[in-house]
């Protein structure tokens, strides 16, 4: 199973890094989603560092969400799940590996570039780590969701609107806890139990999108 | 009693056999219902006439509730047992539970306005009420979004299933966080905290709508029958 597991891993990995640039679009689209803020809101450094954390999560949810219809579409239109599932192989192991890459090479860029955008709104950098680690979790478990939307849209017209309209309501507990993550930073409160409740969520989200997401794909290709 | 009832032309004999008895049932109490609510019970002493409009808000806002627990119970047989009329009931409640949570939601501003003095708060009822009301939403748009219908069941059915998950929290989110609307005042721990001048109307409003629910999950259910039968008689011809 683990052997499986870095097998698909790898794989994934390789395709990936092999389309550099997928992830710098991707991140160009995070740094510009931050610069309509300034341009809305004002660039008052007041307003901007008291709104810097919710608009850092706004930011990075709306850039990786139109990427979640891609998740599994590309290995379903070449045939690739329909050939792991011939060779019976459990689908389960490829969506985690798949979330489990996908996440790796969208969130590592967003947190590379991540102090550079804190600077430019405002943040104290003596956050950062804080804040990265609770980005970190958060979007760990919007990949999940993401995974969850992208099995279930696998064929549909206009998937990446669909995927986004699944995937938002989905994710409203983590964006809650993880701004609140935030809002403790700033007012220099305990940000203990709010990573703890983000943990547990990940760790359940771990063992309930997986079986979905397998169902969710065995289905797919079956009633191709 | 399932497998009994199962069967699609077993049902659509009994469904148009008991739907005109329970049209009228359903005229009846709402009729009783809207003038004990609208006119033989007292107005509230701090709230004035305005509290009538819980007994719109109330029973559609349990309504909207049950109904997506419905789906869930519907989309979990048709996983499992892969039953065709379970996906057709699914399908049917998805819309109507739809414009029931709009009603909560509309309804709920209404009442917010004079009372709170706002028409939106967000707080854990109102939101969780809101992610409910885009559940539907995107229950309907995943089942629609396949070239061929019958693709979209069982995602949407996944779908609704993951969805299940909210209910718990539109339940309790009154009693978890400070909140300007009410906690629950009829199914709570403790009793009845409600006069029976206003319980009454409440339960006969519940009621008419519950039958009002039926019917027309019903009257859908047989239209979409109707329709996949014909749609096999033209793929047959």
């Amino acid at each position: 199973m683990i052997l499986i597991f870095c097998q698909y891993f790898i794989r994934e990995f390789e395709i990936s890094i092999s389309q550099v640039t997928d992830i710098l679009s991707q991140i160009g689209f995070f740094i510009l989603v931050m610069m309509l803020f300034p341009l809305t809101i004002g660039p008052d450094p007041n307003k901007l560092s008291e709104y810097g954390i919710a608009l850092v999560w706004i930011a990075a949810f709306v850039s990786v969400v139109p990427a979640y219809d891609r998740l599994f579409t590309d290995d379903y239109l070449h045939g690739f799940i329909e050939k792991a599932a011939h060779n019976e192989q459990p689908l389960g192991c490829y969506a985690a590996a798949k979330c489990l890459c996908f996440f790796l090479v969208t969130t590592i860029p967003l947190l590379i570039i991540l102090p550079v955008i804190c600077t430019m709104i405002g943040l104290n950098l003596s956050i950062f780590f804080e804040l990265a680690i609770s980005l970190l979790l958060g979007l760990f478990g919007m990949t999940l969701l993401g995974g969850i939307a992208s099995g279930l849209v696998l064929g549909a017209r206009r998937a990446a609107i669909l995927a986004a309209v699944l995937v938002l309501p989905l994710s409203l507990p983590i964006i809650i806890f993880g701004c609140m993550t935030g809002i403790a930073l700033i007012e220099t409160t305990p940000i203990k139990p709010y990573i703890s409740i983000m943990i547990a969520m990940d760790l359940s989200l771990i063992v309930l999108a997986i079986p979905i997401m397998q169902l969710s794909l065995k289905n797919a290709i079956e009633n191709n | 009693m399932f497998n009994y009832l199962a069967n699609p032309t077993r049902f659509r004999k009994i469904a148009i056999f008991i739907l005109p008895f329970l049209e009228v049932i359903c005229l009846l109490s709402l009729g009783y219902g809207l003038y004990l609510a609208l006119l033989a019970s007292p107005p509230d002493y701090q709230q004035g006439d305005a509290v009538r409009i819980m007994y719109v808000h109330v029973p559609s806002a349990w309504l909207a509730l049950s109904s997506y627990l419905l789906l869930g119970i519907c989309s979990f047989f048709f996983l499992i047992w892969r039953h065709p009329l379970a996906e057709i009931a699914a399908r049917s409640i998805a819309p109507i539970g739809t414009g029931f949570a709009a009603l909560t939601l509309i309804t709920g501003s209404f009442w917010g306005k004079p009372i709170w003095g706002v028409w939106w708060v967000w707080d854990g009822r109102l939101t969780s009420m809101l992610v409910l009301f885009f559940f539907f939403i995107g229950y309907i748009s995943l089942s629609n979004a396949f070239d061929r219908s019958e693709r979209g069941a069982r995602p949407a059915a996944i779908l609704a299933l993951v969805g299940c998950i909210n209910l718990p929290i539109v339940k309790f989110s009154v009693d978890w966080w400070h909140t300007l609307h009410q906690p629950a005042s009829i199914m709570r721990s403790g009793g009845i905290s409600i006069d029976t001048a206003m319980l009454w109307p409440l339960l006969t409003l519940f009621f008419s709508f519950q039958i009002f629910f039926i019917i027309i999950v019903l009257t859908r259910m047989l239209t979409l029958l109707n329709e996949l039968k014909h749609f096999k008689q033209i793929s047959r011809s």
